[in-house]
């Protein structure tokens, strides 16, 4: 056997699996890279997931009844660094809007001790329902990776938005008022959030 | 030849049946908890690099877990639950590549890599099996004569 033929015949064997390597490679660096940064669940413009829990004082919730108003459906856990900065904005929102019937703030915790919720609520203020009791796959109806998020839904039961992070309460309004000039609009321009 | 033959056959089934037996003899989950628990290993957590959310200690990992069991509790199908996840947290958190677009090259290049590899060996093994049935000619003969009487007369 030449060495001419060995080497033919190495090209042959050795020609595919480069190929085949080659493609592997070109498409592992083409693809979307998965788990390389959080993903949060769009859900804007869905009827908001229902919420039909027992507070943590005891008192039955469900999201349907606000139907009518704003409900800031807000995701957080105490030890969160942004949770806590974005909480006054939270209990503003709440004493301005919640007197009125205008909107409302209702707390999902992620994954915390009913202990650490409470000193929380006394040392940062807030007076609105707080869901604990099985309160993790209301987290995944809502596309929630990571906490704060707040989704906003409108009165008519739909999410407008999912803001990500720590919310302000001028974002809550801005959300709020964009969706009512919606409503003002003639039919048949509206967006697929108005009822 | 023919026990040759035999022994590629013998070898070729034994193969065969290996893969067969490791690809197909998982069986069904034997509990929704086995369910729960296989469905969690094909699912991305969303927080995570590279971490299924069965192996995962992050909440929205848990989380997964917690909705994929009642999903299975009120006897959703894998599709649906799979398709769920997908929509909330998106395409890169379902582990089972789709056998459309781009995403099927993960299942068609090791079945054409491992088609290419059979028959590569395959005409390998058919050339050397042709190498070991040659005879020598009769220059051949002759020339092994020739350098045998050179040795005999120099020795």
């Amino acid at each position: 056997m030449t060495s001419e033929s060995t080497s033919h015949r190495t090209l042959w064997i050795v020609a595919p699996v480069a190929i085949v390597m080659v493609l592997f490679l070109v498409l592992l660096a083409t693809r979307d890279g998965g788990g390389t940064g959080f993903i949060s669940g769009d859900i804007d413009g869905q009827l908001a997931p229902p919420i039909v829990r027992t507070t943590i004082d005891g008192e039955p919730f469900d999201l349907d009844e606000l139907r009518g108003s704003f409900v800031v459906v807000n995701f957080f856990q105490t030890s969160c660094i942004p949770c806590r900065q974005e909480h006054p904005e939270l209990v503003a929102f709440q004493e301005q809007y919640a007197p009125t019937g205008v909107g409302s703030v209702v707390s999902i915790v992620f994954d915390d001790t009913e202990a650490n919720i409470r000193a929380f609520f006394d040392e940062f203020g807030g007076d609105w329902p707080i869901i604990a009791e099985d309160s993790l796959p209301i987290a995944v109806d809502y596309g929630v990776p990571l906490v704060p998020e707040s989704a906003i839904v409108a009165p008519n039961g739909i999410v407008i938005r999912k803001l990500i992070g720590g919310v302000r309460k001028s974002d809550i309004e801005a959300v709020m008022a964009s969706w009512l000039a919606e409503q003002e609009q003639p039919a048949g321009t509206q967006s697929e959030s108005s009822p | 030849m023919t026990r040759r033959l035999l022994s590629w056959v013998a070898v070729a089934t034994i193969g065969v049946a290996a893969l067969l037996y490791g690809a197909v003899d998982e069986g069904a989950p034997r509990t929704d908890a086995d369910r729960a628990y296989e469905m969690a290993k094909t699912i991305g957590c969303p927080v995570c690099r590279g971490q299924s959310v069965a192996e995962s200690d992050a909440t929205v990992a848990k989380s997964i877990r917690a909705s994929i069991a009642i999903w299975i509790d009120e006897g959703r199908s894998d599709a649906f639950i799979r398709s769920a996840l997908v929509d909330r947290f998106g395409e890169a958190v379902d582990y089972t590549p789709s056998a459309s677009g781009v995403t099927a090259l993960v299942w068609i290049l090791p079945v054409v890599g491992g088609a290419g590899a059979i028959a590569g060996l395959f005409l390998v093994f058919r050339r050397w099996s042709d190498e070991d049935d040659l005879e020598a000619s009769a220059e051949d003969r002759a020339a092994v004569e020739a350098a045998r009487a050179a040795v005999g007369r120099d020795g």
